[in-house]
């Protein structure tokens, strides 16, 4: 009996497409559960989601347009294209001082701006005799456009406050000489005037002393016009400040010309 | 985890055993279908080392038998198979092993799988305890037991 068994167990085999079919499906399987499987599936996904992170970032950490505030503190910030500060630099002593009692990062660029008027400091310089310029200067137009009118608004309050814009080129030249824009504005106003005073010199000056030393240079040659002449769209809202000598500040008055 | 080449050669290794396994507990082809791919695909995720091929094959056996059983225990199967039909059987067998591989099938499955295991595979009676996870008696007395089913079927000789 034992060799009838043997012999009839034997007839019986698996078929070659049982076979085949049982071993596609294990490798199938298998295949999937490799750690390679995941990560492969998971690459690209991962990149995609690295590069909207790397260009929201890269969106929102760098400024598209700077913001520079000067009265005898210089301050610079930097917006991004959401109208965000996301840099803050004091170009002078008084300036890196006021930048680091204020925490202005990530706020919107108008309240930024309110704070720092809102500042001890500034607000005690602008109550008296103080001049504050606000500069903002980017490529974008549109973005700059918009700043520009905030940033009006903003100091709509204040008799002494002018608003400009300018080009990303000239900050630059601002910078390489160590100045905020708004003082390299009125520090070549003054050359231009004829001062002899350098950049370093015009650092840590106010900016009432800058204007003030502007208008005896250049008083001579001013007739007492009476009003301002404001030529171009990024002239700023110099008011004639009534001061009976009835003469604008000069260096307000040539600042739209780059637009 | 196993890769797909030691796969493939179980599979040449271990197919025919396992098949035979499954004609012995299952009815029907679909259902050995599953069990080779249940087998197979608990070989490529185990990490079992084998000291032997006795020792892989005495584990495909343990394999196969168990996961035979959890199919037939299933509820569901339970409710929807006619219990006495017999396993499909090749057409191309003689008809001596017709009637042999008939009787063995009619048999009740625990002799079965002790029949097929002692007379097919060869193992001993503690051997097959130890797959099965039975006593050693108990696997005599199945085998004893089974051994006169066959004789009055199959009528003959006896054997050892």
């Amino acid at each position: 009996m034992n060799e009838r068994i043997k012999s009839s167990f034997d007839n019986i085999r698996a078929e070659e497409e049982l076979k085949e079919k049982t071993s596609r499906y294990v490798a199938a399987r298998i295949e999937k559960r490799r750690p390679g499987f995941m990560a492969v599936r998971l690459a690209p996904m991962l990149a995609c989601l690295a590069l909207v992170i790397l260009v929201g970032g890269w969106a929102w950490f760098s400024p598209s347009a700077t913001i520079s505030v000067d009265i005898n503190p210089s301050l610079e910030l930097g917006v991004n294209r959401f109208d965000k500060v996301v840099q803050v630099v004091g170009w002078n002593e008084d300036g890196r001082e006021l930048a680091s009692s204020l925490d202005l990062k990530y706020m919107d660029y108008d309240k930024a701006l309110e704070q720092i008027m809102g500042s001890e400091e500034i607000s005690s310089l602008l109550s008296g005799d103080g001049v504050m310029t606000v500069a903002v200067v980017g490529d974008n137009e549109a973005q700059c456009g918009r700043l520009l009118s905030g940033v009006r608004s903003c100091t709509a309050g204040q008799g002494n406050a002018y608003c400009y814009s300018a080009s990303e080129e000239e900050l630059e030249e601002a910078h390489s000489l160590g100045l905020s824009y708004g003082k390299y504005r009125a520090y070549l106003e003054l050359t231009q005037a004829g001062g002899q005073l350098s950049p370093d010199q015009v650092r840590d000056m106010s900016m009432r002393e800058i204007r003030d030393m502007i208008e005896s240079l250049s008083g001579e040659t001013e007739s007492g016009s009476g009003q301002v002449h404001v030529p171009g769209s990024g002239q700023g809202q110099g008011q004639g400040q009534g001061s009976g000598q009835g003469k604008g500040p000069a260096w307000a008055r040539s600042s739209g010309d780059e637009n | 985890m196993r890769s797909e080449y030691e796969v493939n050669m179980a599979v040449e290794r271990y197919a025919d055993t396992v098949k035979r396994l499954c004609m012995v507990h299952l009815k029907n082809t679909a259902d050995t279908e599953d069990i080779f791919q249940t087998v197979f695909l608990k070989y490529a995720l185990s990490s079992a080392e084998f000291e032997s091929r006795e020792h892989e094959k005495a584990w495909f056996i343990r394999v196969t038998i168990n996961a035979c059983k959890d199919l037939l225990k299933s509820f569901f199967r339970s409710r929807t198979v006619p219990l006495d039909e017999l396993a499909e059987l090749p057409a191309e067998l003689s008809d001596d092993n017709r009637e042999v591989l008939e009787a063995v099938l009619s048999l009740p499955d625990k002799y079965k799988e002790a029949v097929y295991l002692h007379y097919y595979e060869d193992y001993t009676a503690p051997e097959i305890g130890k797959i099965l996870g039975k006593n050693v008696n108990t696997v005599y007395t199945l085998l004893n037991r089974a051994r006169q089913m066959l004789r009055e079927k199959l009528g003959g000789d006896g054997d050892e």
